[in-house]
């Protein structure tokens, strides 16, 4: 297991929980009590693990939910709203990531019997209301967080399955590739996020590869954007067109490959070329497969895998699982076809 | 004193610039940047995160003659005094 990132989280300082409470928010002294132990309880999950007993008995917990309120702070596990088996609250965005993380915690257990972020049950704590009108969406090492969007050009992040699912994937990655956030093994880390925040929606929509729109983000657009999305994994580069935005970057081709220093060198920009090859192959042997090849090569993969060598881990896998008849027969083939396709 | 505010990062690829000159900003920020210009220190984060992803990163330029101030900031590490600032720059650059 590798060495995870500790929390940088702050402490809520003094003067931001009188605030609070002269706008009327109660706090709890249990929650951030609740908050102190989940830190020193990862803490000690984490050094457990990297220890040589966990090599043996690594520990395994119920990957809860707990859902925070950041009441428009940019302080993470402020308010304690909602845990795993509580009751639902009056507010709305509350209730639907706590359904989407379950969702999505279903999805990876159902799939790949894999639990939670680190396969060992990790909690899932989820941050909303986060900053003021703060239109972002992250994972930071131990936990998700959604801001409100600024109700114009994108409403709630939290709102959105596929956005959600990007997040998590993030958790899944850094706990099994650890792909590293630069180049193109940074755009490979994006492109994991966005074909698990994909396919985790398809599966919630029972579409199938001819039937989903490919795209992600597009239920967080406000009023003014209509129609548009963060990224199209089917058209790479035609996602969003616009004054406020630009225009989407993506490049569906190694012809167009972006080598600036930008985006820790286009991590979100040339994860198009993954992106598509990942809509090809889904298109040829369906979703649910293509995504088991997928999941299975990033288990193998290294935190400084290319593009080329990529390739090569899921043609392996492709033919292993295809031996195993876990994929259909033609998949290697498929898959050959769909990275020729994108100049790979 | 010139400002120069910048912030990349995102779900998307953003970049978001705007400057400014300290005289141009409300009263209560023009203080704000004064007392970061007399006590840098006292504002540089104590470490990045280097497993955030999809959050922004924060850069913030102060000149003032030959005195110059760099800030690097990212969402788990901005200041809580330092907020309102960079939120108004934010506004300013017209980006989300
Ligand atoms: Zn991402």
């Amino acid at each position: 297991m590798k060495k995870h990132v500790g929390c940088l989280c702050q402490i809520i300082p003094p003067f931001i929980i009188d605030e609070l409470k002269k706008a009327g928010v109660a706090i709890p002294t249990n929650t951030r009590t609740i908050s102190r132990e989940f830190r020193e309880r990862r803490a000690d999950q984490l050094a457990l693990r990297s220890s040589q007993s966990a090599l043996v008995t690594p520990p395994t917990k119920n990957a809860d939910r707990f859902v925070y309120d950041s009441n428009t702070t940019q302080h993470q596990r402020l308010l304690l709203v909602r845990k795993e088996g509580g009751a639902a609250t009056v507010d709305p965005i509350v209730n639907t990531v706590y359904e989407n993380a379950g969702i999505i915690r279903e999805y990876y257990k159902t799939a790949f019997n894999y639990l939670s972020v680190d396969n060992h049950g990790a909690d899932l704590i989820l941050n909303v209301h986060f900053g003021q009108n703060y239109a972002n969406a992250f994972w930071d090492g131990d936990e998700m967080t959604f801001g409100d969007g600024d109700g114009e050009v994108f409403i709630n992040l939290a709102n959105a399955l596929d956005v959600a699912g990007h997040e998590l994937t993030h958790g899944v990655v850094q706990y099994t590739a650890g792909l590293t956030y630069q180049g193109q093994p940074g755009a490979l880390n994006e492109h994991y996020a966005d074909v698990f925040g994909s396919v985790i929606k398809q599966v919630s929509k029972k579409q199938t590869a001819a039937t989903a729109d490919w795209l992600i983000g597009d239920e967080i657009m406000g009023p003014s954007l209509q129609g548009q999305a963060l990224r199209s994994m089917k058209a790479p580069g035609t996602a969003y067109d616009n004054p406020l935005m630009g225009k989407d970057p993506q490049p569906d081709h190694m012809n167009a490959i972006y080598k600036g220093t930008g985006d820790n060198g286009g991590v979100h920009i040339n994860s198009g070329i993954p992106n598509k090859v990942f809509f090809l192959v889904a298109t040829g042997i369906e979703t649910d497969k293509a995504a088991l090849l997928w999941f299975e090569t990033l288990k193998t993969l290294k935190p400084t895998t290319n593009f080329k060598s990529f390739k090569t881990a899921i043609l392996k896998q492709a033919k292993k699982l295809a031996v195993a008849k876990r994929v259909p027969a033609d998949t290697e083939t498929v898959v050959k076809e769909s990275f020729l396709a994108v100049g790979l | 004193m010139k400002l120069v505010y910048s912030r990349e990062g995102g779900l998307f690829p953003q970049r978001a610039h705007t400057e400014v000159q300290s005289a141009d900003l409300p009263a209560d920020l023009q203080k704000m940047v004064d007392k970061v210009l007399t006590q840098p220190d006292a504002y540089q984060p104590v470490s990045a995160n280097s497993a955030l992803r999809d959050g922004y990163q924060y850069r913030l330029d102060l000149t003032e003659g030959r005195k110059k101030i760099c800030l690097r900031f990212d969402d788990l590490n901005l200041p809580d005094e330092v907020q309102p600032l960079i939120h108004f720059l934010q506004q300013r650059t017209g980006k989300p």
